[in-house]
């Protein structure tokens, strides 16, 4: 937890020093997918804080491509309190199954992520984006295992690192010349993990406000 | 617009929320087994079988059993560790006969494993068998040459000749027609099941017959074996073989 404690005050600086930010607030819901949804529950609330630091082709609110970032968290439940695990293993006779258990306390986030977006109409008060970004994890657990005779140990703020890709798609409404609303879903897509890789999609809703 | 969009969006979020926390349990990855049977073999073992009705989310890695004199079975005592199959899945033990056991099997993936309930069985003595027809001791009819009484008979691990450890060859003196039963150990009471190949098959209740030294019996065919007094009997009928045409075979012998 040291290392999320760091980066996040170095990036509350760094963003803190852009003067003319236009501000972002996401929320979003994290739904486990494919094997990760047997071990944790979907629907964790993710929360993102962020910026746009650039934008291109047209005025403000109205850019077609822009660039941004965020800080992002989310912690996940797992789906029940204890997974029935084993081992294998042959203790003085023949092969055995020893049966066992893993628990996991706590799976903590934080994240930040470097956002793409192109909306196709920007110029209109609806328009349909698209958007692609790159997120890398700080990823805080606390697990304990168990298998009889062969194993007991446990496991507490560790720190894993993960990136991932995710590819998003939506909708943005201009609700005046200072205010837009977004939504979409995207989906998580990790390339590099030093943990079991994170596969779910998120739903999300944001707001955006743009300084005059 | 302004209305509507924030409508649209409102539905959106609500569908995609409820439709994401359709939730998978971590139980729908596990694998599903259920205890099957115990069949009394021998005078000290028992034939236990299970059946994975369901791999869950990855494939079978191992099988297994696990047994106790107490409703409360021990994984880990009296373990018998196979590997993964799915589908039915069986092996011997070491049980005393007219004893009461609990037996539990299991099975496990790369999720975790899971066990069946507890199966209470008192474990009878095996009972004799013997062939539904009338036949003549130590006698064999056989449908491509006729019938005959049995003059050679020998009988132990050297005569496993086509397979198992276990062989029971007869024939008629001239060794024009015989008969080569190969057992997966000395047979004891019950009922074998004849098949095409011993080679890999650790089925203590398979039995290979082969006719005049070429001819395999059809795979399917009973063979009955009694043990009383001291003395074995093993008795046959029809079971058939395939030739120049299908051919009937039964026989009883004794030894």
């Amino acid at each position: 937890m040291k290392s999320i404690t760091r980066l996040s005050v170095f990036l509350v600086m760094l963003f803190a020093g852009q003067i003319k930010a236009q501000y972002i607030f996401q929320t979003s819901f994290v739904n486990s997918i494919g094997d990760w949804a047997y071990t944790i529950k979907p629907g964790s609330p993710c929360f993102e804080l962020g910026f746009r630091i650039k934008r291109f082709g047209g005025g403000f609110i109205d850019s077609k491509y822009s660039l941004g970032g965020t800080l992002g968290y989310f912690s996940l439940k797992p789906t029940q309190d204890t997974f029935p695990t084993y081992a294998t293993g042959n203790v003085n006779g023949p092969m055995q199954l020893f049966p066992g258990y893993e628990v996991i306390h706590y799976y903590h986030a934080l994240f930040v992520s470097f956002t793409n977006d192109y909306a196709f109409m920007a110029n209109k008060r609806f328009s349909p984006v698209v958007g692609l970004d790159l997120d890398f994890f700080i990823i805080s657990t606390s697990v304990s295992n168990y298998a009889e005779t062969l194993e007991q140990s446990s496991s507490s703020g560790n720190d894993d690192f993960s990136a991932s890709i995710v590819p998003r798609i939506g909708a943005q409404y201009k609700l005046s010349d200072n205010w837009l609303l977004s939504a979409g879903a995207g989906l998580n897509i990790t390339y590099a993990s030093s943990i079991e890789a994170q596969e779910y999609w998120k739903p999300y809703i944001s707001i955006m406000y743009f300084p005059k | 617009m302004n209305k509507r969009f924030l409508l649209i969006t409102s539905c959106f979020f609500i569908v995609t929320v409820y439709w994401s926390c359709s939730k998978k349990t971590f139980t729908d990855a596990l694998p599903q087994v259920q205890f099957v049977s115990v069949t009394p073999y021998g005078n000290d073992s028992a034939i236990i079988a299970g059946n994975v009705t369901s791999a869950g989310a990855s494939p079978v890695e191992y099988v297994g059993f696990a047994f106790s004199a107490n409703s409360s079975v021990d994984l880990l005592k009296n373990q018998v560790l196979l590997n993964g199959t799915t589908g039915r899945f069986s092996a011997g033990v070491k049980v005393y006969h007219d004893s009461t056991y609990y037996f539990k099997c299991f099975a496990a993936n790369s999720f975790g494993y899971a066990a069946s309930a507890a199966f209470k069985c008192t474990i009878g003595s095996a009972v004799g068998d013997s062939a539904p027809c009338a036949l003549n001791s130590n006698y064999i009819v056989d449908g491509g040459y006729g019938g005959y009484s049995i003059v050679s008979l020998n009988t132990g691990p050297s005569y496993a000749s086509y397979g198992g450890s276990f062989g029971v060859y007869v024939d008629n003196g001239s060794s024009t027609e015989s008969v080569d039963i190969c057992f997966n150990g000395s047979p004891g009471n019950g009922t074998y099941n004849s098949v095409s190949s011993l080679s890999f098959d650790t089925n203590p209740y398979d039995c290979e017959i082969v006719v005049n030294g070429s001819y395999v019996v059809n795979a399917g065919g009973k063979v009955y074996v009694s043990v009383k007094s001291g003395k074995t009997t093993i008795s046959f009928c029809p079971i058939t073989y395939i030739g120049t045409s299908t051919y009937s075979i039964s026989g009883k012998i004794t030894y």
